[in-house]
């Protein structure tokens, strides 16, 4: 569920889904692996969380796979993780493009 | 037990953030929630080693449990809801993140949340509106054969409950007041949204404007109050309520506590089930109160001799009153007059002239006795034809039936802002409207 209108996933849209990219997760396993991750850079609070996983689940791009002692869990669907490369490359091209550029300019 | 105190707390949805300042606030003066009762909060003082932290949020989760699961794992727990926002703090040296962290995230399910909100609370005020308009269009009619007078939903409504008279009475404030709620809404959203675009923080509300909203909130949920604690007297001393609305209570109150997980809907449901035997116990005592409790329409019987008299309805607001009853009077071993009245009386003469309106122009007045006009049998044309079913239809048609025959007259008295529609079955022949009517006027001076 890219922003249509630009086409990209905002930072904690893009660590979420990266998160699911290796095994299922729930909620708070999720924020503890982006949290863990970013080194605290990334912070999403609960609400945020909820409002995402509910979108993602409505876009298709993450399906939910069960519940554990009260908490559900969620995997990444094929849409979502073609979402999550497409995403990862376009951020990939900007950091190519800025290197090239900025490098140059490194003392 | 704790320090405990009540603090006046009392805010707009769309100001928050200035109500979770607040609490914060108060907890860094060493004060937390206790729980939240209309436009007032309790506080008591904090244990813990560290300070609370408190987060408003509002409460949509379509899986709550799910939600609250997810809330509590990450360091927030429930602590009471006040209008759509649930109110969380955080958990003992939890020191948990925001619950929201997205600025334009949550603007936009802010903003949606409230916006079908408004959405529902619109169609409230169009259903209502609606009723207001068939309420004052005379569009119902109870008048009958007789057509002594017209009976109208509005004034009939007004003279029964003092629960709808202060309804009445609010509802062109609460439109008032929600229109202006909505204007300062959406000046508020259109702010925020501009902010969120700017990477800025949405705007806060003045210290005037929190006050003032806050007061016309705290206002609004007083208006409620009142009208709930008038069911009480409505109960005790009006026919409005009969014992099936004790019964409801109780019954939403056992669903509310045993059939939902909302801790706000159990405590409404256990209040609730505290209330519905005081109100059974208003019902039950209605009958000795309303005989104590004389009101605007003189105490019946109009006639000393009357052997039996049968008191339908009676009941008093502080704008009008309305009675009906009947009475039989014997003359002999076989002959008897019975009498069928309804009378209202208003506080104020528009009053009553609205509520009266025209003499139905069939009657024709009385000579000699000012504000006093008859009818004698109704016309054939007018009367019903037998249509029903019923034992109950079968006694209507007959009641019907009588008033065409010469033994039966009809009176309306006016007299100030009372009025008095007298029905009299089985006069004798030879009676004058003024030996009949000498003992309904003497009773209505009193």
């Amino acid at each position: 569920m890219a922003r249509k209108k630009l086409e990209t996933l905002t930072e904690q849209m893009y660590y979420v889904l990266l998160s699911l990219w290796a095994e299922p997760r729930h909620g708070y396993g999720i924020m503890q692996y982006v949290d863990t991750l970013t080194r605290g850079r990334v912070a999403i609070g609960a609400g945020t969380l909820y409002a995402l996983l509910a979108r993602f689940e409505e876009e298709k791009l993450i399906v939910f796979t069960g519940t554990q002692e009260g908490r559900k869990y969620y995997a990444l669907s094929a849409e979502g993780r073609h979402t999550l490369q497409e995403e990862y490359r376009r951020l990939g091209r900007q950091l190519a493009d800025g290197a090239a550029l900025l490098r140059e300019e490194e003392p | 037990m704790r320090d405990t105190r009540w603090r006046y707390f009392s805010y707009l949805n769309v100001d928050y953030k200035a109500a979770q300042d607040q609490l914060n606030a108060w907890a860094r003066e060493g004060w937390e929630l206790v729980e939240v009762m209309g436009p007032f909060v309790r506080l008591r003082r904090i244990e813990r080693s560290d300070t609370p932290t408190y987060f408003l949020d509002w409460s949509d989760a379509k899986d709550p449990k799910d939600y609250a699961q997810l809330l509590s794992d990450a360091g927030w727990e429930w602590v009471d809801r006040v209008s759509y926002l649930n109110i969380y703090v955080s958990k003992p040296d939890a020191h948990p993140l925001p619950i929201q962290t997205d600025p334009e995230l949550e603007y936009q399910r802010f903003r949606k949340k409230a916006l079908r909100s408004m959405l529902l609370s619109t169609l409230a005020v169009a259903v209502l509106l609606a009723f207001c308009w068939f309420l004052l269009s005379g569009l119902y009619d109870a008048s009958d054969a007789f057509r002594l007078a017209q009976e109208r939903l509005l004034p009939t409504l007004l003279s029964s409950s003092l629960a709808f008279s202060a309804v009445f009475l609010f509802f062109p404030l609460w439109c008032l007041g929600g229109a202006a709620y909505f204007l300062y809404l959406f000046r508020r959203l259109k702010g925020w949204r501009e902010a969120v675009r700017a990477g800025l923080e949405p705007p806060e509300a003045g210290a005037g404007a929190l006050k003032g909203w806050g007061l016309l909130r705290a206002l609004g949920l007083l208006s409620e109050a009142v009208i709930a604690l008038l069911l009480f007297p409505d109960a005790l001393l009006n026919h409005f309520l009969n014992l099936g609305w004790a019964v409801g209570i109780m019954i939403g109150s056992l669903i509310c506590i045993f059939a939902y997980d909302d801790p706000i809907r159990q405590r409404r449901g256990k209040r609730a089930l505290l209330i519905a035997p005081l109100a059974a116990a208003c019902i039950l005592l209605n009958g000795p109160v309303r005989e104590s409790f004389s009101g605007r329409i003189p105490a019946v019987p109009v006639h000393s001799d009357a052997y039996r008299v049968s008191e339908g309805r009676r009941s008093d607001t502080p704008l009008g009153s309305q009675a009906h009853w009947s009475e039989n009077i014997e003359l002999s071993a076989s002959e008897r007059l019975d009498f069928y009245f309804s009378a209202q009386a208003w506080a104020f003469p528009t009053l009553a002239d609205w509520a009266f309106g025209p003499v139905p122009e069939e009657l024709e007045p009385v000579p000699g006795l000012e504000g006093v006009w008859r009818r004698g049998p109704a016309n054939e044309e007018d009367l019903p034809e037998y249509t029903g079913a019923s034992h109950l239809d079968v006694y209507e048609y007959v009641m019907e039936m009588r008033k065409a025959q010469e033994t039966t007259r009809g009176f309306l008295i006016r007299r100030g802002t009372t009025q008095v529609t007298v029905e009299c079955y089985r006069v004798v022949p030879g009676t004058t409207d003024q030996e009949v009517l000498e003992p309904i006027l003497d009773w209505l001076e009193q």
